[in-house]
């Protein structure tokens, strides 16, 4: 994982001090991208929460799944003092996911959230090019 | 190789050490020009607050630049420019010109004494540019925004109800903006005092500012760090140059006048005779608890006051930035006491940009450069649609460097137009040159 740069884009944003945890996820939790580090980086006050915001996470997840296609691109929700932000990333099921202090400025963190889906969309077109090259 | 033409570059850096994002950025804007650059505007996140610190930024800056390079600059929450939209990083316009005089001036404690601290920076800039014999003349003043004690209950809470007396709030409030200097930037005083020490130049403004936690911000001048201070560059060119504010405000029929308020015209405490907070929200149909401190921004920074400075019925916007008891906190003083709730949708925030790129239309040349101070507000309400913003500029600017610098009550001044300091605005300086 340590040399995927979809983890290094995710590492940048966990450098925020208001984002807590984050990471590009998928209905079912199967194939979601984690930080470099897994989830040793995550901000420890969200270890009292996580699995109440795990669960919430991926029923967010599924309706992401079942919605993307028709052009589903960004989910919020506010969990006890926590916001979950959903940025979907697109033509696929999955989610750049951000869990962030409710009192954060998220106008602010949404610009870079936005910058992190695009340069996640820019990485995957660069692998899909490059393994298109190469069949 | 036409040596005498303007060159003007955009440095960026995403980099989180501070020095190395100094080098980075100082770097890219001066690696297409060949001359040293005339002056420097460098503009950061608070960010580089927590990784290195803003001195070794500025170390970084000056590992490349030449050491006599007039540098200002400040912490803004974010900024666009020819490469992208961010709320992290650093970024640096770089101008190159062999017919420019420039000059740079600083002022402090002005959230002491921000006339004092306005004409010890126009000493400054009038001594530099004493012996220039350019017409056109322009002035970037970065002023220290409003700072909130970083104590409780303030902290990051924009809605106080505090077992404190609100009274006693207010009172420590007037203490700590005299003896901390934290409180409001007072930068529309500074600003009005510069217009009147430089009435024939052209002006842009913007008040320093942090992530929007709104604790603390700082200048840049040289390779200094300061703080309640303003930090200015004065040109003068053979190159024309133009500013504009707009902000597409409607104002709504929800009207009132202000019965009570501090002594400065900042905090209002009632209007129509009436406790201010409870009856704004009457008047708007809302509910007593639906502003909280979660949904603040998408909720009353869509309907600032119209408010007018100079005793016109001209009404401008100004953000409720807090809410403290029953009263009301504003940036800007104003004189008039009558009022009026404005309102504004996204499509309306970026039909600011139409209207404003419009005046400089009927101009003869493409712009060359520009710098651009919009509101921090309409960063925080268009969220990552803010790349609708840029992409007008990118429009209209093609090529051609430009940064929008998000900052805290910002203004233009033209001798024609006057002083426009307001919140929620879109403010651009356009250079162009002139017609031989």
């Amino acid at each position: 994982m340590k040399d995927d740069p979809i983890a290094r884009v995710l590492d940048d944003l966990l450098k925020f001090d208001d984002i807590l945890a984050c990471m590009v996820g998928r209905r079912g939790m199967i194939d979601s991208i984690l930080p470099s580090d897994g989830t040793d980086s995550f901000k420890p006050e969200i270890n009292e929460i996580w699995d109440i915001v795990r669960r919430t996470m991926d029923s967010q997840l599924s309706v992401i799944s079942e919605f993307s296609q028709v052009g589903l691109k960004r989910l919020n929700f506010q969990l006890q003092d926590y916001d979950v932000m959903f940025y979907v990333i697109p033509d696929t099921e999955n989610a750049l996911v951000a869990i962030v202090r409710a009192l954060a400025n998220r106008g602010l963190i949404a610009v870079e959230m936005e910058n992190a889906r695009r340069e996640i969309i820019r990485i995957r077109e660069e692998e899909e090019k490059k393994l298109f090259a190469t069949t | 190789m036409n040596t005498s033409k303007l060159e003007a570059s955009i440095g960026f850096s995403r980099k989180w050490d501070a020095r190395e994002a100094g080098r980075e950025v100082a770097k890219s804007a001066i690696k297409d020009l060949i001359r040293p650059p005339n002056f420097f505007v460098l503009f950061s996140t608070i960010h580089y607050e927590k990784h290195g610190g803003f001195q070794e930024l500025l170390n970084g800056v000056f590992d490349i630049l030449p050491h006599n390079t007039p540098l200002i600059g400040g912490t803004v929450s974010g900024f666009s420019n020819n490469y992208g939209v961010y709320a992290r990083g650093a970024t640096a316009l770089a101008v190159s010109y062999p017919h420019m005089d420039v000059a740079i001036g600083y002022g402090k404690n002005t959230k002491r004494n921000p006339k004092k601290a306005a004409r010890q920076c126009a000493k400054m800039i009038k001594e530099g540019l004493k012996d220039s014999k350019y017409e056109n003349k322009f002035l970037l003043n970065l002023i220290s925004a409003s700072e909130l004690p970083d104590m409780p209950p303030f902290n990051r809470k924009k809605i106080i109800k505090s077992s404190l007396s609100i009274k006693l709030l207010i009172r420590f409030f007037s203490f700590s903006q005299y003896v901390l200097q934290k409180g409001a930037g007072r930068d529309d005083e500074v600003m009005r005092e510069l217009t009147k020490l430089f009435p024939d130049y052209y002006m842009l403004g913007g008040g320093t500012l942090d992530d929007e936690k709104n604790l603390r911000n700082y200048q840049f001048f040289n390779n200094r760090v300061l703080k309640s201070s303003v930090v200015s560059l004065g040109i003068k060119t053979k190159y024309k140059l133009d500013v504009c504010t707009t902000h597409n405000m409607k104002k709504t029929d929800i009207n009132f006048n202000i019965t009570r308020s501090s002594k400065d015209g900042r905090i209002i405490h009632e209007i129509d005779g009436k406790p201010a907070a409870s009856e704004l929200q009457k008047r708007l149909n809302w509910s007593g608890d639906l502003i909280t401190n979660e949904n603040f921004y998408p909720t009353i920074y869509y309907f600032p006051l119209g408010f007018s400075s100079d005793d016109n019925k001209n009404l401008g916007p100004r953000i409720i930035g807090a809410i403290y008891g029953e009263s009301l906190v504003t940036v800007i003083s104003a004189k008039s006491s009558y009022g009026s709730i404005l309102t504004i949708d996204g499509k309306g925030l970026l039909k600011a940009i139409d209207d404003n790129l419009k005046t400089f239309h009927d101009k003869p040349n493409k712009p060359k450069f520009g710098l651009i101070a919009s509101c921090t507000a309409r960063l925080e309400t268009l969220e990552e649609y803010i790349y609708q913003e840029r992409e007008r500029l990118l429009d209209y600017f093609s090529e051609k460097p430009f940064i929008i610098f998000y900052v805290g009550g910002e203004s233009t001044y033209s001798p024609e137009k006057g002083l426009k300091f307001v919140n929620m605005s879109f403010n651009t300086a356009i250079f162009w040159k002139e017609v031989n």
